[in-house]
């Protein structure tokens, strides 16, 4: 019988024995082991084999006379030094606490920030060879006949066009629609994205089991499949390793469960992440009947564009000859055009958001960078204490015959217990970092939460080696600097001589860095907290915190216009008879007019900078959002459906309509008709303020209309003016809902300040990320400033007490020592200010309202950092002013 | 190489378990004998390091043999004791029974 850890005992005996004893050594072991087997069984006779191996190896190892006691064990393997640095570093606990702590958020943040962007611009989409796929643009002719920029979504029969022209090796499609998705008693809104059958066998997914759908799924009238993310299945179905077969409700209509897609995978776009995956044209049963999705003709309703087409490219086919092969065999087919390629993964983030997410990278490893150098600085100048301490130390055992090189290892091997210990801090912590930023939203408003981010194993690990790295080097500077004493200094100084200016050189250099870094940390974090602040003031006519917003859709539960006006008077009239709700609004968006459109005002054809958007309002509305009419008149009971039509506009739109002067009275011909009649022409008669809504929008252009002029809708928002707690009014407004119909479950609604907050994802996150590292770089120079003050002011005790006898004023002591942290400070400010101009370009694409080099904020941020490093200097600066020549003399 | 240094006691101790395990002494053995007759525990590489140093000095000799199954088919080191080796225990018995002489009521008495 063989012993399981035969062949780790047969490697270790072979390895650690003489060759010549080996088969000796082995046999005798075996023999034994069956002997051990027989006597104890089989689980005591491996441990046996195991220690006896080890022990043997050891004896081996140590041939000492005697077998090698655990101390001497230590001091072989090296951890005799690494108890002795362990000693030394814990006699000062505060000091490397503070440094592994920077140590650890530096590395945390590294880690973080390399996966985030790793996620977003790096390797967004886990498909096979993503240089070869990429999808359909098609551009289009504005009414002045100027080629309008590229659109990616398409209607229904171009992907025939595309997979006929034979310009992709395959052609995959599919688009996204938010539907009700039963999970037991109450269904959800979740995204459901409908795509074609070879959809994952197009981009190279495999799925993480289950077979996917098939082309006889992806028929019209084939019974519904879904294929489920990872995320859904995961916090929907409990990970069920059997859900293949199960069935799902979607929209009411049950489908089977064929898999689940891979982890990684996230969908086409990194803005959204479909819950569940179903063939393309099972979408007829499952939505809105009136949508002609399908571009069918005997549709009364317009034609859809909502599909995006993927392609891979043919093999050894460039980008440029398969867009004109689709250009060719676009060119006389409706909504056709000129074909642009975008590659999948540029496409995966939205064009708005591409600049403004590279920038953003540059920003955060910029932000990391310096937290990672603060880090650094602050063990350089904890092992340069440390050393400096120890210098007379050093000079004593270098005088005795000591090697400089074991002293300097002893300080190196310090440097490294320091960064090994922010290692191991750094994994909870970037953890916990990725649960705190899942709250965020990235430029293009990319959902930190959606990314499903972790750190991996090897960020992590080539982080800690730089780390690692890093400080041995530091270590070793500070080592050598500890032990380039001599023992002639060492006396010298002793005798009372002032350490000479070359040894603080170091330090008061890796205080200055820490100044200037934290200046510009410090200074970052207020930008961007003007910038946030800015934001939350675009509405200074109301009080946005108080406002609820949100919307319901009643179409999905199959209701009839008139059953949907029950449901919303009934709703409305629960809704402001509740305490807890001060005022209660209903409202349609009616969409709106963009800016490449025309509006023909007074007769004239006009076109505006940006959207104009047309909500239909109830009598409350301005009432609810606490808008007070600035000009004309509020909608009333008279301007019922035949009266004849009237709006009222916001201020800016008033303001461009009327060029300044007074817009009441004017008159809108609006740019849609139905069919057979005139456009309608509405009057103004109101002017209400703006409301911001939007932060890339400050002169939002509304065309409000009276609700009761308009036909009944199926969806509506409504707007609340919380009375007291808006999350209590928003919790009592959905059990108003449930009260009327269980099934009903609306979006989750939201206060208007947060609407704006998440518009500011990348500013938000920019106050905090930078306000906690500021924070921490502001205690390390405290820290740094105090530590150097005093211990300038404890070496030059005895200058100070030759100045007291020489008729030197406690003041003049005290001012000595505040002036010299005065100029330290004054020059790493200096320097800081000259990095925040460096930095400038990087951070201005995310300030709002504020200029990068903003006066006011910098100098707070300089005014600051001065006075706290004054404020810990003036107790060195006491004592020194303390100082008395006899006193010293006779304690020495 | 023959040596005149003189033998520690676990030297002593391992060449006289050679000795008592006649022609067939070999690792396993000669620890079981020692820990059987001394009473105490024996590292087996304080035994293997003690019997490769004797042999080193000239006081043991070995050859390969006795391959068996239960070893998985490997060799023996089979260990005897030279002249040398027999006379340096010898010397170190006498040398104890000098020592000894006179000590008997003392010891006797412990």
């Amino acid at each position: 019988m063989r012993a399981l850890v035969w062949p780790f005992v047969e490697r270790h005996i072979r390895r650690h024995l003489p060759s010549g004893s080996h088969l000796a050594v082995l046999g005798d072991l075996e023999e034994d082991f069956l002997k051990q087997h027989h006597r104890q069984g089989r689980a005591r006779a491996e441990v046996w084999l195991l220690r006896e191996s080890l022990s043997l190896s050891s004896a081996y190892r140590f041939p000492s006379p005697a077998r090698p006691s655990r101390r001497n064990l230590m001091e072989r393997l090296g951890f005799d030094e690494a108890r002795l640095a362990l000693r030394r570093l814990l006699k000062q606990p505060g000091a490397s606490i503070a440094s592994v702590i920077t140590l650890a958020c530096g590395l945390a943040a590294a880690a973080a920030t390399y996966s985030v962007l790793s996620a977003v611009l790096l390797s967004p989409l886990p498909v096979k060879a993503p240089e070869e796929l990429h999808v359909v643009g098609v551009e289009s002719r504005s009414r002045d006949g100027s080629l309008r920029p590229a659109g990616y979504s398409h209607v229904y029969p171009l992907l025939a066009t595309v997979r006929d022209s034979g310009a992709f090796a395959q052609t995959a499609a599919g688009g996204r629609m938010p539907l009700l998705v039963g999970e037991g008693e109450r269904p959800q809104s979740r995204s459901v994205y409908f795509a074609s059958h070879d959809f994952f066998d197009t981009l190279g997914v495999s799925l993480a089991f289950g077979s996917g759908f098939r082309q006889e799924n992806d028929v019209r009238g084939a019974a519904p499949v879904a294929v489920l993310s990872d995320r859904y299945w995961r916090l929907h179905l409990g990970a069920d390793p059997e859900v293949v077969g199960r069935t799902i409700t979607v929209a009411g209509v049950p489908a089977t469960i064929v898999g689940v897609a891979p982890k990684t995978f996230r969908g086409l776009s990194l803005t959204e992440a479909p819950d569940l995956y179903m063939p393309l044209h099972t979408l007829v049963a499952l939505v809105d009947p009136n949508m002609n999705y399908f571009m069918d003709g005997t549709s009364r309703s317009s034609p859809s564009s909502w599909l995006t087409i993927v392609g891979r490219l043919k093999p050894g086919d460039s980008a440029e000859q398969a867009a004109s092969q689709l250009t060719a065999a676009m060119s006389n087919v409706p909504f056709g055009g000129p074909v642009v390629l975008t590659d999948i993964n540029t496409a995966s983030l939205p064009e708005a958001g591409r600049e403004g997410m590279r920038r953003f990278g540059t920003l955060l490893a910029t932000t990391v960078g310096l937290l990672l150098l603060i880090g650094s600085l602050t063990v350089g100048m904890l092992l340069l204490i440390r050393t400096e301490a120890r210098r007379d130390e050093f000079a004593m055992c270098l005088a005795l015959g000591a090697s400089r090189r074991g002293l300097a290892a002893g300080v190196a091997v310090e440097g490294v217990l320091l960064a090994a210990a922010g290692v191991l801090l750094s994994i909870p912590l970037s953890s916990s970092l990725f649960a705190g930023a899942s709250a965020f939203q990235l430029p293009g408003g990319v959902a930190l939460d959606l990314l499903n981010l972790s750190t991996s194993t090897a960020t992590l690990l080539a982080a800690g080696l730089a780390a690692l790295g890093s400080s041995l080097l530091i270590g070793i500077v500070a080592g050598a600097y500890g032990v380039s004493a001599n023992i002639a200094d060492v006396l010298r100084s002793r005798a009372g001589a002032t350490p000479r200016l070359a040894r603080r050189r170091m330090r008061l250099f890796l205080v200055t860095a820490q100044v200037a870094v934290t200046l510009v940390l410090l200074a970052g974090a207020g930008l961007f907290a003007r910038s946030l602040s800015a934001a939350l003031r675009l509405n200074p006519g109301f009080d946005p915190r108080q406002v609820v917003m949100g919307n319901i859709d009643l179409r999905p539960y199959g209701y009839t216009p008139t059953q949907a006006d029950e449901f919303f008077t009934g709703l409305q009239s629960r809704l402001r008879a509740h305490p807890a709700i001060e005022s209660a609004s209903m409202t349609v968006w009616a969409g709106g007019m963009s800016s490449r459109g025309l509006l023909t005002i007074d007769g004239e054809r006009r076109s505006f900078p940006s959207l104009v958007s047309y909500m239909h309002i109830d009598e409350h509305y301005f009432e609810t959002m606490g808008l007070r009419i600035v000009r004309g008149r509020d909608f009333t009971t008279d301007d019922g459906p035949s009266a004849p039509p009237v709006i009222i506009v916001s201020e800016s739109f008033g303001r461009m309509l009327a060029n300044g002067a007074d817009p009441l009275g004017h008159v809108v011909a609006e740019s849609f008709r139905r069919i057979g009649q005139p456009a309608a022409v509405v009057r103004i008669v109101g002017v209400v303020p703006d409301v911001v809504t939007s932060v890339a929008v400050l002169e939002p252009l509304v065309i409000y209309y009276s609700l009761a002029q308009r036909d009944a809708a199926l969806g509506r928002g409504i707007v609340l003016r919380a009375a007291g707690d808006p999350a209590f009014a928003t919790r009592e407004a959905m059990a108003a809902i449930r009260a009327i119909d269980p099934l009903v479950t609306p979006a989750p609604m939201d206060t208007m300040l947060h609407r704006i907050e998440l518009q500011m994802g990348p500013q938000t996150l920019g106050v905090t990320v930078l306000g906690a590292l500021s924070v921490i770089a502001v205690l390390l120079t405290v820290l740094g400033t105090y530590v150097l003050a005093e211990t300038m002011a404890a070496a030059r005790q005895r200058e100070m007490g030759i100045r007291a006898a020489l008729g030197a004023t406690r003041r003049q002591l005290g001012d000595l020592v505040l002036r010299e942290t005065a100029t330290l400070v004054g020059v790493g400010l200096l320097a800081g200010l000259g990095l925040a101009w460096l930095g400038a370009g990087t951070i201005r694409a995310f300030l709002f309202q504020v200029e990068p080099l903003d006066a006011i904020t910098l100098a707070s941020a300089s005014a600051l950092i001065l006075t706290l490093a004054l404020a810990v200097s003036l107790r060195p600066a006491v004592r020194a002013g303390r100082a008395e020549l006899s006193k010293l003399l006779r304690e020495e | 190489m023959i040596t005149s240094a003189p033998l520690g006691e676990f030297e002593v101790v391992v060449l006289m378990a050679v000795l008592h395990g006649a022609e067939g002494a070999y690792g396993s053995a000669i620890r079981d004998d020692i820990e059987e007759r001394t009473g105490r525990p024996v590292s087996r590489g304080a035994v293997y390091i003690t019997l490769d140093r004797l042999e080193e000095k000239g006081l043991l000799s070995s050859r390969m043999g006795g391959a068996t199954a239960e070893r998985g088919g490997r060799p023996k080191r089979v260990f005897r004791a030279t002249a040398t080796g027999l006379k340096a225990v010898q010397h170190s018995v006498n040398v104890m029974a000098r020592m000894y002489k006179g000590l008997e009521p003392i010891v006797g008495k412990g």
